[in-house]
């Protein structure tokens, strides 16, 4: 395994390897409409010529459709009233204006804190209470009632009652972002340990392997996608959490900002404000994807495989 | 390919030959007690949505002797990968009692190696450390245990992929890795489950090879649960030929050839095709 290269410029090369082959099968079939040469493994293809222009078109599809998304909403914007909806470059102008006045860095790190430790505590208790959950029956039927009622319940309306217990401020909101994000940790990591090969059990029977042992060496590794899915889902929901509490709590931070904007209708604002929160969010998602590969090379990308 | 090429080699070293052969085998071993004795097992399983139960197996009488290897072979649903499973303690017994060097199984017992239908390799492990998986379990001193997987590596002919992750091995690799952690712990006794049934049919020959003459030295009393007559007759001393509904031991069949084999040599032997004839007649039930 070359560990050299960064992982993201390595699911870069893997996405434009398999574009380049959707690539190849194209070309194959025109080509031989057109001259009918005989078949070229496709392994051999992507050295044609004319492929690499396709292949660098395709490379810049999503930059293309962004561009054209943002000129259309720039021509639709500039003809409607500026409180209804602003236009990408006064969003931009917004950007450069929040930064200027000191707003937006301490409102973007505090929320990346609130996340980062409310996922943090989410994800540690999460694998806990899962894996207990997930090797031991009663353990199950004990707490699985309290899970599938939370993970049903619209937790975000628990927030003023999470302030009375914890006053106004960062504890607050880190409680917020737990509640929300827990429960789909502890489901996703007991589905994965409850889904341990029963062959693999046998084994470790065979070998009179410790319960210590099943956990570490194999429940656990076999849940690792499972969990990752888990904290994605986890992330989303935590999101919102971090959201909400700054705009109810504390009015500081991201949600401080987007309650500001909204009420005062700085329209380019608030847009550049929630564009900042998913920042947050999709810095989230990399750093996650890649505690991952880390943890679990063997792995495939994790994704969702059990309930949200 | 490459079993292919190894039958002529040795075909022609035994046309030139003949002596490649010697001994009978290390057949049961008069005197001292039998490693395995099966004393009237019985099994009986609840069916699945409803109080009923049915007889899985009944009433099983047999032994296996030190070094023995022994085949059990039958129809689906006689009962052999059950009577397997209780041997080696991952079921217990309804009826009857089973001994392992002399001492009544109950729970997995210590000393047993286990050669699954698939190779059940950790997948985030290394094949080194799916070995180790073994040692630690019976606390073995680092050292020791080192020493332990690079022999058993090497018996196996992986000693150049201890540090491979199983999944970048062929099917059949991954079965000797499974046969190499089956052994690591120096069992007295080994059960086999169909450990080549997902394998290509020249891997298959090749690796029954391998896997006889490892055993073979390493002298350890060997179970296997198969449906290949054939295979059957190439590893056993003795062929257990199992019935159908409810399961039971039909016969025990003698294969009077001495150990090691060779596949060449049992081309076209008359002996041979008389024990298929007779296994297979038995199992279809044509006697």
């Amino acid at each position: 395994m070359s560990e050299s290269s960064p992982p993201l410029a390595k699911t870069l090369r893997r996405l434009n390897m398999s574009a380049a082959r959707e690539d190849a099968v194209a070309l194959t079939s025109q080509g031989s409409l057109v001259t009918g040469p005989p078949p070229v493994p496709s392994s051999e293809l992507p050295r044609r010529p004319g492929l690499l222009r396709r292949q660098g078109f395709k490379r810049l599809l999503p930059i293309i459709s962004v561009l054209i998304f943002l000129a259309v909403w720039q021509i639709v914007g500039s003809r409607i009233n500026p409180i209804l909806l602003a236009t990408p470059s006064a969003v931009g102008q917004a950007f450069v204006d929040i930064n200027r006045e000191g707003l937006l860095w301490p409102a973007f790190s505090r929320a990346m804190e609130v996340l980062v430790v409310g996922l943090g505590i989410a994800g540690v208790a999460g694998i806990a209470i899962g894996v207990l959950m997930g090797r031991s029956d009663t353990a199950y039927r004990t707490l699985n009632p309290y899970v599938a009622f939370f993970q049903a319940t619209p937790l975000i309306a628990l927030t003023p009652l999470v302030v009375i217990w914890f006053g106004i401020g960062f504890q607050s909101e880190v409680a917020v972002t737990v509640l929300l994000a827990v429960w789909s940790v502890i489901i996703n990591t007991s589905e994965g340990v409850r889904n341990t090969p029963e062959s693999l059990l046998d084994m470790a029977r065979i070998y009179q392997a410790s319960e210590r042992s099943i956990i570490r060496q194999i429940a656990l590794p076999h849940a690792i996608p499972y969990m990752f899915a888990g904290l994605r889902i986890a992330l989303a929901k935590g999101m919102i959490g971090v959201i909400i509490a700054e705009m109810d709590v504390s009015l500081k931070g991201l949600g401080g900002l987007v309650e500001d904007f909204g009420n005062s209708f700085q329209t380019a604002r608030l847009l550049a404000a929630i564009i900042t929160s998913s920042c947050v969010g999709v810095i989230g998602t990399i750093i996650l994807e890649l505690v991952r590969r880390r943890v679990a090379p063997w792995a495939g990308r994790s994704q969702a495989k059990t309930q949200a | 390919m490459k079993g292919g090429s190894n039958l002529v080699a040795k075909h022609d070293e035994h046309t030139v030959g003949s002596t490649a052969t010697a001994g009978w085998g290390a057949g049961p071993d008069a005197g001292t007690r039998p490693r395995i004795e099966i004393v009237h097992a019985s099994k009986r399983f609840r069916r699945p949505d409803s109080d009923e139960t049915f007889t899985a197996l009944a009433d099983v009488s047999l032994s296996v002797g030190q070094g023995e290897f022994i085949s059990l072979i039958g129809a689906s649903g006689c009962g052999k990968t059950t009577l397997l499973r209780m041997m080696s303690g991952l079921i217990p017994s309804d009826g009857g009692e089973i001994f392992l060097n002399g001492k009544p199984v109950n729970g997995v017992p210590p000393s047993i190696g286990f050669v699954f239908q698939h190779p059940e390799l950790l997948p985030w492990r290394t094949l080194e450390q799916n070995l180790h998986f073994v040692l630690k379990q019976q606390r073995m001193p680092k050292a020791a245990a080192a020493r332990a997987v690079a022999e058993k590596l090497a018996l196996t002919n992986l000693e150049s992929f201890a540090k491979y992750y199983p999944q970048m091995l062929s099917g059949g690799m991954q079965q000797r890795a499974g046969l190499a952690r089956a052994l690591v712990g120096n069992p007295d006794v080994l059960f086999m489950d169909e450990p080549l049934s997902a394998l290509d049919a020249f891997t298959r020959r090749q690796l029954q090879q391998d896997i006889a003459d490892i055993i073979l030295a390493t002298g350890a009393t060997t179970v296997l649960v198969t449906h290949e007559v054939d295979e059957a007759i190439f590893f056993s001393d003795r062929i257990v030929v199992m019935g159908t509904a409810p399961g039971r031991v039909r016969e025990v069949i003698e294969v009077p050839l001495p150990r090691p084999r060779r596949h060449a040599d049992l081309l076209g032997n008359p002996v041979v095709a008389a024990l298929r004839d007779r296994v297979l007649s038995l199992v279809l039930g044509v006697t």
